[in-house]
């Protein structure tokens, strides 16, 4: 039987046109017996990696190209014959994205010429060059054209593109356009522009081209005429082409010429630069020897073997140039005071903490190398490196420069429709209300779009509108759209370093960030193409510490070296026993502050310990009750076998770190280093069934040869899987229990420059700009509202105050703020007309100024500025002041409602109002509480208490539970919501921002919860102002 | 310029093997189709109300242009457009 | 004056309730089906609950409300509803002025029972036509018309002379005719009741809010000079003049047309709208009667162009006796189009005179008058190459 290939298809990576993932073609494409595929995505091989490792399991041999935009604006088909001609694809697409400006990528012919060796050219779909000639009836020029193409790709590389999508014109088009080839004695060959699996995915590509758009379907221009463009078999080809059959067959004749290898492990690393005559591994060591000093004071016998085992692994595993690339990143941080510092399993070796990579002592932390390194790796290592978010960029320039523009790239990312805004943008263009789907944005509890039908059924509140259709198709789109991706984005650190120009592996293109280039795979595809990359992670607790240091070395004189501080400050860890953490690293969440009075942290490895342990893996695994129970000695300390003893004695029994895991693999079941490692890899993420049997079978039979009997092995092994998932691993956890003591140091001793910097800092953390703020002050540190003559564009301090900065005032944007600062600095503004004047921001800008009490100073009511500013808004330049004097008017003051109201409005906090202190005033009920009152009250109490939700957590880890934390004028209180409950009260758990809940006191270990039975929304009585007017009154309750 | 039916009007059709039309009863008279000039398809509205014509532009043997459909939900007919 | 206002509130949809009981009670949408590219003319309460409101896409208000009963506009119904209602009053009453569709107003000013009367009228009107308005009685249109808002089924409220202004002072400035902006700003202001705005002095609102401000704040003290427009069922406008003694030179006679056309076109202006047709009727003292209709090439409201025509009319007669009498007639009055006035004198923007004309259009007339014609050739669906739609402003 003959054979169709399709050579010219798009998917879901050519961006908001295709719409089906690569995998899916590939699976269709198998399904309809194609023998080969190509996938053709605009400008781009973004989904290259993805759509060769389908190919591969379907047994479809894959053919890799891209539909390229000319300078023109006309399209044509390029397909790569073999690596070289992959290469040159690469160099084109590289060429087409970084000459031109950001999405509007395009190629010359004098480039097209310069890379066309190997490559096979299709003549373009209904946007080709030739195409449009024809259509306008220029037959020759398209002649000249075709003849200009043909120089350029060869005779036998270029072909005439032949469609039929049932347009109108389609069949006169064919026609020509065959007459054409065969005057020039050229091919021709049948393509079907795909750009979906299924006809029935048409509905979606029609959704995406909307999105595009920014329009809905019932006004959008630009949508396809038909469903014509989805995979078709060879019987619908050959019919749609019956008059040319040579279309047909060519297909196949091309798929048989293009052989690409994807493979590039060989690439590697650039060499780093070594003094002559100096092997990577010689230098590595020499720099290993003299700088183990700087970490140790003396070198033991039992260091020096180590580092030696070390050496010789990295040197057995080709990491030497890796390992001096890195030590030269952070070489440079450490000459140029940026934080950085290594995170994650690199902390583990001890060369990697002698070349200042990481700041843990891995032999005072007992870290165990195996997790990091082991002979034998099948992938290599991440080093990731934290790094100052402020700082990150200048380190980011500093490898560009060193290896050059050619062989750096970032890794970038696809933003992917989720849940949330598959919901806003599939309804958007559906037509479909703004409120209700903002409302169902925001109650979704499903991450992926897959679930959110039966999700949002769930809730009453939606249920009847999802039986009716438009919403059925609504659901049906989401679900379909699900992990499309949406754009591209910069990966937050991922640097690619390779030793050939980076261009001729991966294409290139610019990042919305000016001057920045991020190359078209994401960290999988770059992971699964054998290509290392170098991670900068910004870290915005660096950031803030750094700060914050420097506030205090300008406030109080004081240089501060956070490094070299004791770590047994007493205080500082009071201070973490009670809980009262808001802004500390790492131990801030909810849960965190729960346990932390519990298992009363006092080392750092306690701190260690508290990191990594409360977390989802932990959680899950059932292991933090055990282990809080045995650090309060309510439970004795015991092992499943005495040898695991050495391993998890110092978490109490309890298995909490991926390194303990790796150990307990190889004391118990003697498994190799290497297979210990692979036994994680397999517990992680993307475990699979088998795997996990297999790897069972294996631990129980090392285990009886260890004589240990079968069923306790099991049980080790259950305890082993149990957390493995999500567990820590300790040298990472060691890491972030440094940087945990430092915040928490700096929040006791400097708490104004603490706050300052956590404010300027954000968004970071668990907790929004108005919890700190109200955090801030109960600790004393006033926060003061923005002023004009005040304000910087950050926030500052001001005699252990705070004074919020311009850049939390709505809209300012940066040119808005550097003007008022610059024509402040020129003289101080005296009046609102004299600031209006000078700087001529826009009123919008002038009034959300006002509004945040920036003009305060001045003494006028702000109602009356607002009164002035629309006189002032109708003065042209240059004319007299105008006389206010003469008329005056009499405003009513802003009501304590209203002036939080407008604070919330322009600045998303309030400095001087909490919600509840302003609401309580309108709420006469007996028996509401304040928070302060509950320690007072006996266990079991009922109450009924008003808050702001800071916190609402549902973690999948805790069995349908709901956690939130209310905040009122004088403290903050926790609710526990069990699953009935929320189940009942879903909505107002999700969206209310205030909430009145009804429940009892529950006293535990020294903690206070509410276990609420039910939840209700707090609305203001001012929003009943005009209500009678329009619609029913909302009571409250 | 041509005469376009914003309400198409339903047509009696003859059809040949694959759908295409033969002839058809515009105003009493019998109109044989000589050529079909132009063929394409439409699927549009899924959303609201779905469309699905597969469009005939046909010359007749009276030497007229008419643009036909047929909606492919129903089978049935109709005469969209008439060219001067 | 006194003035009383009738408003029905949802009238078409009462319309269409009482003429098909079964609909009692459900969620209806008026303004066309589903899948229509069209708007929501009006909707039921219940439908209102379910978040559809008016102007909403028809599209939207299935989403909201897929068990809606949705309705097809059906215009000259509600048009002969409305008709038949001021019919009523005008038997009622020599003047009644046509408001919005489901508004009309009735001068009070010649009845001394005024309470009664109205009530009664109420009566008949409920009765007769089964449909259901809000009442009451006020020194002048704008306080009669927000007192009908906020009366209650079956109560008609009455304000007296003086009282206008203490009746507002507690209704929000939401009810007074205002931009979109200016009300958004008397909320950051504080000034969220009519009392607020009517307590500021004149010349301070007027320098902040330049003309509308002024009026505004006359609105909000209870005053409204605005007269009634007499509604009648033909729609034409009508003046004459008798010369005494007959006029005997084309001056004469130009210089009556002149005074006629003053007073049409101001009628015309006070209606927003505009004539195509003017017919002139002479008649002469030996009781010869001519008569002549002018066409306009379009829709005039303008004084100018109207007497150009008459006069080209007059040069063009020969008069074979004086002229003892002369009406003018207009027909074929239509609403004026944004081309030919500017409704606002205030120098603004083009877009922004656009957005006041439309919400003054908007508010004569009720929404969905302002429209849009889209004109999409490369429709893929010929029968939808062009579409109307609501102004989106």
């Amino acid at each position: 039987m003959e054979s169709y290939v399709e050579l010219h298809c798009h998917s879901n990576f050519s961006l908001l046109d295709g719409a089906s993932h690569p995998e899916d073609l590939v699976s269709q494409a198998a399904y309809l017996k194609m023998p080969a595929l190509a996938l053709t995505d605009h400008n781009g091989l973004y989904a290259a990696i993805r759509f060769y490792k389908a190919c591969l399991k379907a047994n479809i041999k894959h053919i890799i190209g891209a539909e390229m935009t000319l300078a023109n604006g006309n399209h044509i088909t390029l397909l790569a014959k073999n690596s070289e001609g992959y290469s040159n694809l690469c160099r084109l697409i590289t060429e087409a994205q970084l000459k031109h400006s950001k999405g509007s990528p395009a190629i010359n012919l004098e480039t097209l010429a310069r890379y066309s060796a190997h490559l096979i050219c299709l003549s373009g779909c209904r946007k080709g060059e030739i195409v449009g000639l024809i259509i306008s009836g220029r037959t020759e020029k398209a002649c000249e054209l075709v003849e200009q193409y043909i120089e350029i790709f060869g005779r036998e590389n270029f072909y005439i593109e032949l469609q039929n999508n049932l347009y109108p014109e389609d069949k006169h088009l064919c026609c020509a356009l065959v007459k054409l080839a065969e005057s020039l004695n050229l091919g021709y060959v049948a393509t079907n522009n795909v750009h979906y699996a299924r006809k029935k995915n048409h509905r979606l590509h029609d959704v995406l081209t909307c999105i595009r758009d920014r329009t809905t379907l019932d006004e959008c221009t630009s949508l396809r005429l038909n469903s014509e463009f989805h995979l078709k078999s060879c019987e619908e080809m050959a019919q749609l082409f019956r008059e040319y059959p040579c279309a047909i067959s060519n297909t196949l004749a091309i798929a048989e010429q293009c052989n690409v290898n994807l493979d590039f492990s060989g690439y590697r690393f650039p060499e780093f630069l070594l003094p002559p005559g100096e092997t990577a591994e010689e230098y590595l060591a020499a720099l290993c020897w003299q700088k183990v000093h700087d970490r140790y004071d003396n070198v033991s016998p039992e260091l020096e073997s180590k580092i030696n085992h070390e050496l010789n692994l990295i040197e057995k595993l080709g990491l030497s140039g890796y390992f001096l690339i890195v030590w030269d990143i952070m070489d440079y941080a450490r000459r140029n005071g940026i934080p950085a510092q290594g995170r994650g399993s690199a902390a583990n070796s001890v060369v990697a903490y002698i070349l200042g990579i990481t700041s843990v002592d891995p032999l005072k932390h007992k870290l165990f190398l195996g997790r990091f390194l082991n002979e034998e790796m099948s992938s290599i290592p991440d080093i990731d490196i934290d790094v100052s978010t402020n700082h990150r960029e200048r380190l980011i320039q500093y490898v560009y420069e060193k290896y050059g523009q050619a062989h750096t790239a970032m890794v970038c990312t696809y933003v992917t429709f989720q849940a949330r805004n598959a919901i806003r943008e599939v309804g958007k263009v559906l037509g479909m209300p703004d409120y209700l789907l903002d409302r169902m944005a925001r109650s979704v509890a499903a991450y992926g779009a897959e679930d959110i039908e039966q999700d949002l059924a769930g809730i009453e509140e939606f249920s009847p509108y999802l039986k009716s259709v438009p919403w059925q198709e609504f659901t049906s789109l989401c679900r379909e759209i699900y992990d499309f991706p949406r754009h591209l984005s910069i990966h937050n650190g991922g640097m690619l370093v390779s030793s050939c120009p980076l261009a001729e592996v991966v294409p290139l293109e610019k990042a919305t960030m000016p001057g920045r280039i991020v190359c078209q795979w994401d960290k999988d595809s770059v992971a699964d193409a054998g290509l290392i990359k170098v991670d900068l992670l910004g870290l915005r607790m660096l950031s803030l510490i750094h700060e914050a240091c420097e506030l205090v070395e300008k406030n109080h004189n004081t240089k501060l070296i956070l490094n070299q501080l004791p770590l047994d400050d007493a205080k500082v860890y009071d201070m973490i026993c009670r809980g009262d953490t808001i802004g500390v690293f790492q131990v801030e969440s909810r849960a965190q502050m729960q346990t932390l009075p519990q298992i009363k942290p006092r080392s750092i490895e306690d701190l260690t310990i508290e990191v990594a342990l409360i977390r989802p893996g932990p959680l899950q695994g059932n292991m933090v009750h055990p282990y809080i129970r045995r650090r309060r000695g309510l439970e004795k300390v015991t092992y499943l076998h005495v040898k695991l003893k050495p391993i998890v004695e110092d978490t109490l029994g309890v298995l909490l770190f991926q390194e303990q895991v790796i150990q307990v693999a190889s004391v118990i079941a003697s498994f190799t280093p290497g297979e210990a490692d692979s036994l994680r890899r397999a517990m992680s993420r993307k475990r699979s069934k088998d795997a996990m049997n297999e790897m069972r079978q294996k631990f129980i039979d090392g285990a009886k040869k260890n004589g240990i009997e079968a069923g306790l092995a099991d049980r080790i092994f259950e305890a082993l899987e149990g957390f493995a998932e999500y567990g820590f691993c300790k040298s990472h956890a060691a890491g972030f229990a440094l940087l945990c003591y430092q915040s928490a140091w700096l929040k006791h001793y400097y708490p104004a420059e603490f706050y300052c910097a956590l404010l300027n800092n954000q968004p970071m953390g668990f907790y929004s700009p108005e919890v700190i703020v109200r955090d801030a002050k109960r600790h004393g540190i006033d926060v003061l509202p923005a002023d004009i003559n005040k304000s910087s564009i950050r926030c500052t301090t001001e005699g252990g105050k705070i004074r919020l900065g311009l850049v939390y005032i709505k809209e300012m944007g940066e040119k808005n703020m550097s003007r008022i600062v610059a024509e402040r600095e020129k003289a101080p503004y005296h009046s609102l007309e004299d600031f209006y004047l000078r700087t001529r921001l826009e009123r919008k800008l002038v009034e959300n100024l006002i509004l945040a009490d920036a003009f305060d100073a001045f003494d006028d009511q702000k109602r009356q500025l607002l009164w002035q500013l629309g006189l002032l808004e109708k003065k042209s330049p240059g004319e007299l002041p105008l006389e206010f004097g003469d008329i005056k008017v009499t405003l009513p003051d802003f009501t304590d409602i209203e002036a939080m109201k407008a604070d919330y409005e322009v600045q998303g906090l309030s400095t001087k109002y909490h919600p509840m202190q302003v609401l309580r005033k309108n709420m006469s009920r007996d028996g509401w509480r304040r928070s302060s009152e509950l320690a007072r009250l006996p266990s079991n109490s009922r109450v009924r208490i008003a808050g702001y939700v800071i916190i609402r957590q549902k973690p999948a880890t805790a069995k349908g539970f709901a956690f939130m934390t209310l905040e009122d004028e004088h403290g903050m209180v926790n609710v526990v919501v069990d699953p009935l409950v929320y189940q009942k009260y879903r909505q107002v758990f999700r969206l209310e921002p205030l909430v009145v809940v009804e429940g009892t006191i529950q006293k535990r270990d020294g903690q206070l919860n509410i276990i609420a039975d039910a939840l209700l929304p707090l609305r203001a009585a001012r929003e009943k102002r005009h209500a009678e007017y329009e619609s029913p009154p909302v009571c409250p309750d | 310029m041509s005469k376009l039916f914003k309400e198409a009007i339903r047509l009696e059709v003859a059809e040949g093997v694959q759908h295409e039309p033969a002839a058809f009863l515009y105003k009493g008279r019998r109109e044989r189709v000589r050529e079909t000039l132009k063929q394409w398809r439409v699927v549009q509205g899924w959303w609201r109300r779905p469309v699905e014509r597969e469009y005939f532009q046909v010359r007749t043997e009276s030497d007229t242009i008419y643009d036909l459909y047929r909606n492919l939900f129903t089978g049935v007919w109709y005469l969209q457009r008439i060219y001067d | 004056m006194r003035v009383a206002c009738f408003l029905f509130p949802h009238f078409v949809v009462q319309v269409e309730v009482r003429d098909n009981g079964s609909l009692k009670g459900r969620p209806i949408i008026i303004g066309g089906l589903p899948h229509e590219r069209k708007v929501v003319y009006d909707a039921s309460k219940e439908a209102l609950s379910c978040g559809v409101r008016q102007n909403m896409p028809l599209r939207e208000a299935y989403a909201l409300c897929p068990q809606g009963v949705f309705l097809p506009l059906d215009e000259g119904k509600y048009a002969n509803a409305f008709s038949a209602s001021l019919i009523l009053l005008a038997n009622c009453s020599p003047v009644v002025e046509a408001g919005t569709p489901g508004t009309a107003f009735m001068d009070l000013s010649y009845e001394c029972h005024e309470f009664q009367f109205v009530e009664e009228v109420r009566q008949i009107i409920e009765k007769r036509l089964q449909l259901h308005p809000l009442t009451s009685i006020a020194p002048n249109k704008f306080v009669a018309w927000a007192a009908s808002r906020v009366a209650r089924p079956g109560q008609v409220i009455v304000i007296n002379e003086r009282g206008g202004r203490d009746f507002l002072k507690d209704l929000p400035v939401c009810f007074l005719p205002a931009s979109s902006r200016t009300l958004e700003r008397l909320e950051l202001l504080g000034i969220h009741r009519m009392g607020q705005l009517a307590s500021l002095s004149l010349a301070a609102v007027s320098l902040e809010f330049g003309n509308e401000g002024k009026r505004l704040w006359e609105l909000s003290n209870g005053i409204d000079s605005s007269t009634l427009i007499p509604w009648s069922k033909a729609p034409m406008l009508e003046e004459q003049i008798c010369f005494e003694p007959a006029a005997k030179t084309i001056g004469q006679v130009s210089a009556g047309g002149d005074e006629l056309l003053i007073r049409l076109s101001q009628r015309l202006k006070e209606r927003w709208q505009c004539c195509l047709r003017l017919t002139i009727s002479m008649h002469f003292s030996n009781d010869h009667i001519a008569q002549r209709v002018v066409h306009f090439k379009e829709a005039t409201s303008c004084k100018e162009t109207m007497l150009r025509h008459f006069r080209q009319y007059l040069e063009k007669t020969r008069f074979t006796a004086s002229v003892s009498e002369m009406r003018l007639t207009m027909t074929g009055l239509c609403p004026e189009n944004g081309k030919q006035t500017l409704f606002l004198d205030e120098p603004l923007k083009h877009r922004e005179r656009l957005a006041s004309t439309i919400n003054w259009l908007r508010q004569r007339y009720g929404e969905g008058v302002v429209g849009k014609v889209l004109v999409k050739p490369n429709n893929p669906l010929p029968e939808d190459s062009f579409s109307f739609t609501e102004f989106d402003l």
